[in-house]
């Protein structure tokens, strides 16, 4: 066991302030990937960990790939994966497939995020190579079975349709669409798309990702590594490489901050304001985490979260997120959700403390918290084995250097509250941010009954225009005429 | 494939205190009541899930203080005298400052607002905006006290304590039974866990009451008034418990979230959080005895309750007769059939859920039957609810392309008569035990999994319920499933909730809407019936009804045109659908043309088309236009009006293409009728 805990327990009698205990030292070193790695025959990396507590193994076969390659057919990928679960083998129907996996009680599900594509069989360890057999022949010869590609292609259109039932589905997508236009991050699938998909587009695309050049396994549970490693030979080691498809493009294409806004009967405004930011590469990046966890992305000790929600009640769920992107730009992002009346409010109270971050230092004390609440919940990262070979094989995939994780915690604590206010100045320019709201759009431009804001001075922050975005037909995404309704 | 799998165990795996998908926790009580169920685990080295959980949620409220549990949850994150405040002594001045003015507040309002809201005078006796100048003048006070309040208040204290020493997923939730506290942090932190949650559990103060209630207000509105179907699934909750506290919503009527006192909240705290009522729970990688120590120092110094909670003396009568919801929602089309079922702990409650396990998944009788088979769902699922002191089993099915919900509700009967006529396969059984088998273990695999399940398995009876549930599972027969289904999935029994997608979304939808539900039913059915048609019937049928158009009742014009014109979107559909055709049917696609744009005032007013001009045609459709007028001549004028009536309804179905020759036409019989008026 490569992690030690020693915990002594003292026995004194207890603090009168939480701040006064005493914990015992505990010194957590993250795992090192290259210690658990293997490599099959044909080159494919395999990470492996034993776990004997329970009788269960779970495999994950990642594949490099996804919906950023599409070109003419969008959504062909996510259906692709679909129909690797349940579209057969070229030799088992789906049907039967379906079946033995269900008494064999294995759990198999593959989906994708867009960058890459995963598999994943749960299954007793007693029969684990009959439930591995079924697994690699739908990896590896996938049947696509007619009856399933329509029933899939239906339900995708069934699932279209029900993109304009749920204010934050129109949130999200048209915030996505803004921010990230019609690159992958930005484009969504429409009826058409489905339409056009048949096994042919599938069979392609398969070829394309589904193959060992794109290929990290990792396995986990109650196995003997040697004889692990000598049953994925045998089931992948024949496999014929293939090529390797290329890395997702950084997202270049401009857009156009300002308000927009989407007109809708719903008690409550959804909102998200938000910014491209920067690659994970760059060397402000845990600066940048640290000033996000003391603006809105420390949950309730944040000053986001500390005004609009508990200083004012005008959200239940409120706060920002950031991240930098593996491939190309990442993003800021405050969200939160306040009835129609209060949803300018909310925004002014949250563009003051972006505006007090940029201007004042942040103070020494809550500099520690958000830097030692970083350091200190890092271990959860890698919990358990599970999540810590989706660590590996993530940075297999993404190429992220062995010394990030051993760095991470010096890097956070050299951060400054000089730092701070830096990165806040280079990320957070209201003028370059877009703003999304659905909700009542009469109740919300008119603002609070105390008359503490309107949507007018939200727009003196932004600058821009306020535009009017009209709702969308859910299968189409084309503008649906109002008179209409 | 091997039939018969077994999965034996080898008996020297060193299993410590999960083996054989068992849990073998160190369970013990305080001597002032409060119950520990302590499981080490070290697979995930320094990490503990850690929790506590109150027995009480909305099944223990009344009505005027529904959602008081929930909005207690709240309040525990608040501090205590020592968490979250610089001055404790200013802090309890300025909070029973608050208390006073807001009580003055409810006292007005639920008096004098309330009899004006009760006279129809105003529309919410709680909106500021029908605030009297005194509770005008109330409200600032309060809103600047708890301005000024906010000087001595260290905000969101806990939290900060809990991150800043690494734990993670600090967080509380609220059913009908329970009230659950949960977090997870490193073991050597467990000591932090023991002082925060026992300083709450004696110190709380409730601080920031009052904007903590217009918090969960805008929780309400997010989960419960944005969705588009949950304020009807609180409706259709209510409906189905007739008598049992089980008919409210966990997160309170909107009233009664605004009624709520502090001494309310006090004598709940008194009552519901006594030792004698609560179970710690901690999963995960710590030493059992220097652990034990622990929770003694810390728990063992809660003070006893002196009177124990008190029972939950109401049986839901059994329903009588069954009950029906309709709601239009802005969402696709569902429908939930619930039934009366069991509590948690009752043996038929193993039975149902090997029915549920049957029924669901993708082998399961539900997909096989309702979205591969029929293909009228996307989705179906029967599930089992299994509460303290009653339970509930449901159909649920999303319907698919133009079925309707009652077309599932059909499917569902029909999957009920055979489990209640039938006995399920021997195959089928067999599937689901040996899932039974591998979701045990499945079902340990987390910390924090675990310390849930042996939580609330506790507040619901006995935390033993996930070891002995795998062999009460296993036992159950085939006979066994009969009977329920034969004792529970009775149509007197039942409560059907319909939720059908609200037309109007699109122009097409919004016209159907225009017609009275008996038509709708019947224009519904014809397009079902269309559907089944091939294209040379598609073409056959449109011909026919181009025909019969002139002889149709006018009542039912509207509806004869609607479905024709449906018939031609279908024959373009299917024409689209064939991407490799290039048929004329392309062509054949209708514009729907807005009524009153072409008829109307123009048959009233007569020759206006001579006055335009004639619309050029090509030869061809010269020639097809002649063929009708030739028709017209020696005709009288109320024939010619007929006709003229007929071709101007015709106008909104016909194809694209011939449309400009039926313009044609009644331009010319326009000016032919002029002529003979004018005669």
């Amino acid at each position: 066991m490569l992690l030690q805990t020693t915990i002594v327990l003292l026995c004194v009698s207890t603090p009168n302030h939480p701040k006064d205990i005493v914990f015992p030292d505990y010194v957590f070193t993250p795992p090192v990937a290259a210690m658990f790695e293997e490599t099959l025959d044909n080159g494919v990396p395999v990470f492996m960990m034993e776990n004997k507590e329970l009788p269960l193994i779970q495999l994950v076969a990642t594949f490099k790939g996804g919906s950023y390659l599409e070109t003419d057919i969008l959504g062909a990928t996510s259906v692709m994966e679909s129909m690797m679960r349940n579209g057969g083998t070229t030799s088992v129907s789906a049907e039967d497939v379906d079946e033995q996996l269900a008494f064999l009680a294995a759990n198999v599900g593959v989906g994708g995020d867009g960058t890459t594509i995963t598999a994943t069989l749960n299954s007793l360890s007693a029969n684990f190579d009959e439930s591995f057999g079924l697994f690699v022949d739908m990896l590896q010869n996938p049947g696509f079975q007619d009856s399933r590609l329509n029933l899939e292609k239906e339900n995708s259109i069934e699932g279209l349709k029900q993109r304009n039932d749920h204010p934050n589905s129109i949130l999200g997508r048209e915030y996505a669409s803004l921010l990230f236009g019609e690159s992958y991050l930005g484009r969504s699938v429409v009826e058409q798309n489905v339409l056009d998909i048949d096994k042919g587009v599938l069979v392609d695309q398969h070829r394309l990702i589904v193959n060992p050049s794109n290929l990290v396994l990792s396995v986990s549970g109650d196995f003997d590594s040697t004889e692990m490693l000598n049953r994925l030979n045998a089931g992948f080691g024949a496999w014929d490489v293939g090529e390797g498809v290329s890395s997702p493009p950084s997202v270049q294409s401009d857009y156009l901050p300002g308000i927009y806004y989407v007109d809708q009967d719903v008690p409550q405004g959804g909102v998200r304001i938000g910014v491209r930011t920067v690659g994970r590469d760059h060397p402000d990046v845990e600066a940048m985490e640290v000033m996000n966890y003391i603006l809105g992305g420390g949950g309730f000790s944040s000053r986001i979260t500390q005004k609009v929600r508990s200083d004012e009640g005008l959200a239940y769920s409120v706060g920002s997120r950031f991240s930098a992107g593996t491939w190309g730009d990442g993003m800021w992002g405050a969200g939160y959700e306040s009835k129609n009346s209060t949803v300018a409010l909310a925004a002014i109270l949250i563009f003051d403390e972006i505006e007090r971050i940029k201007t004042e230092l942040v103070g020494e004390e809550e500099l520690a918290l958000a830097k030692s609440a970083l350091v200190e919940q890092f271990p959860s990262v890698f919990q358990s084995k599970n999540d810590t070979l989706a660590i590996f094989v993530d940075d297999k995939i993404t190429g992220r250097s062995p010394e990030y994780w051993g760095e991470y915690r010096d890097n956070v604590n050299r951060v400054t509250a000089e730092d701070v206010r830096r990165v806040a100045n280079g990320l957070l320019q209201p003028a370059e941010m877009v703003v999304v709201i659905v909700g009542d759009w009469e109740e919300i431009a008119a603002g609070d009954i105390g008359g503490r804001a309107t949507i007018n001075d939200v727009q003196d922050i932004v600058g821009g225009r306020i535009v009017e975005l009209p709702l969308r037909d859910p299968l189409s995404l084309e503008v649906i005429d109002k008179g209409a309704n | 494939m091997n039939n018969s799998v077994t999965f034996t165990l080898c008996a020297c795996m060193a299993f410590t205190s999960v083996a054989q998908g068992q849990v073998g926790p160190d369970v013990f009580v305080l001597d002032n009541g409060m119950k520990f169920i302590l499981l080490p685990r070290s697979e995930e080295p320094n990490n503990v899930a850690a929790g506590w959980v109150a027995k009480v949620g909305s099944v223990n409220e009344r009505p005027g203080i529904t959602g008081m549990s929930h909005f207690f949850e709240h309040l525990m994150f608040k501090g205590t005298t020592t968490v979250g405040t610089s001055d404790a002594d200013q802090d309890a001045m300025y909070t029973e400052r608050e208390r006073e003015i807001r009580n003055t507040m409810l006292n007005i309002i639920w008096t004098d607002q309330y009899d004006k809201f009760k006279r129809g005078e105003i529309d919410d006796p709680w909106d500021a905006k029908n605030d009297t100048p005194e509770l005008a003048s109330l409200r600032r006070a309060l809103q600047e006290t708890m301005e000024e309040h906010r000087s001595v208040i260290v905000k969101d204290e806990l939290a900060s304590l809990y991150q800043s020493e690494g734990a993670v997923g600090l967080n509380a939730f609220t059913s009908e039974d329970v009230t659950f506290y949960i977090n997870q942090l490193p073991a050597t932190k467990l000591e932090l866990w023991c002082w925060l949650e026992s300083d709450r559990l004696s110190n709380s103060v409730f601080r920031e009451f009052f904007s903590e209630r217009d918090v969960v207000h805008e929780e309400r509105r997010m989960r419960t008034e944005s969705s588009p179907t949950g304020e009807f699934q609180e409706q259709f909750n209510s409906m189905f418990w007739q008598a049992s506290p089980y008919s409210w919503p966990v997160i309170g009527w909107p009233s009664d979230l605004n009624s709520y006192t502090l001494e309310e909240a006090k004598r709940y705290f008194d009552i519901y959080y006594q030792p004698s009522n609560l179970v710690g729970v901690l999963v995960g990688d710590f030493e059992l005895e220097p652990t034990k120590k622990l929770i003694y120092e810390y728990f063992g110094t809660l003070e006893p309750g002196t009177t124990p909670p008190p029972p939950v003396p109401t049986i839901e009568p059994s329903q009588k007769a069954p009950q029906r919801m309709v709601a239009e929602v802005d969402s696709q089309s569902e429908i939930e059939i619930r039934y009366h079922g069991v509590p948690a702990g009752h043996a038929d409650g193993y039975v149902l859920d090997v029915v549920a396990a049957i029924l669901n998944g993708k082998t399961g009788r539900l997909y096989k039957n309702m979205v591969e088979g029929a293909e009228i769902a996307t989705n179906a699922s029967f599930q089992v609810d299994q509460k303290k002191y009653g339970g509930a089993v449901s159909f649920v099915g999303y319907v698919k392309g133009d079925a309707v919900p009652e077309d599932l509700e059909f499917a569902w009967y029909a999957q009920v008569e055979r489990l209640q006529n039938s006995l399920v396969t021997e195959r089928e059984l067999q599937k689901v035990k040996n899932n039974v088998i591998a979701d045990q273990y499945r079902a340990l695999q987390s910390n924090f999994f675990l310390m849930i399940q042996l939580g609330y398995m506790e507040a619901l009876g006995d935390w033993e319920y996930i070891n002995y549930s795998g062999d009460r599972l296993l036992g159950v027969t085939a006979e066994d499933i009969q009977r329920v289904a034969n004792l529970y999935l009775g149509v007197n029994n039942s409560s059907v909730a319909i939720y059908n997608r609200m037309e109007g979304a699109t122009p097409v939808d919004e016209e159907l809407a225009s017609f009275s539900p008996e038509e709708q039913a019947m224009i519904k059915q014809a397009m079902k019936d269309l559907k089944t048609l091939s294209p040379e019937e598609l073409f056959e049928a449109r011909q026919t009804m181009g025909m019969q158009i002139g002889q149709v009742p006018p009542q039912m014009k509207p509806m004869f045109e609607y479905l024709l014109q449906k018939l031609n979107d279908r024959i373009a559909e299917i024409s689209s659908d064939s991407s490799d055709m290039e048929t004329p049917e392309e062509v054949l696609q209708v514009e729907v043309v807005e009524e009153g744009v072409q008829q109307g005032e123009g048959v009233d007013e007569g020759g206006d088309g001579s006055e335009q001009g004639f619309l050029e045609l090509n030869p061809q459709q010269l020639a097809t236009a002649n063929e009708f007028l030739v028709n017209f001549e020696g005709k009288n004028l109320s024939d010619l009006h007929q006709i003229n009536a007929a071709l101007q309804g015709a106008m909104t179905t016909v194809p694209e293409d011939e449309r400009i020759i039926l313009e044609y036409v009644l331009q010319k019989l326009n000016v032919y009728i002029a002529e003979l008026e004018n005669n």
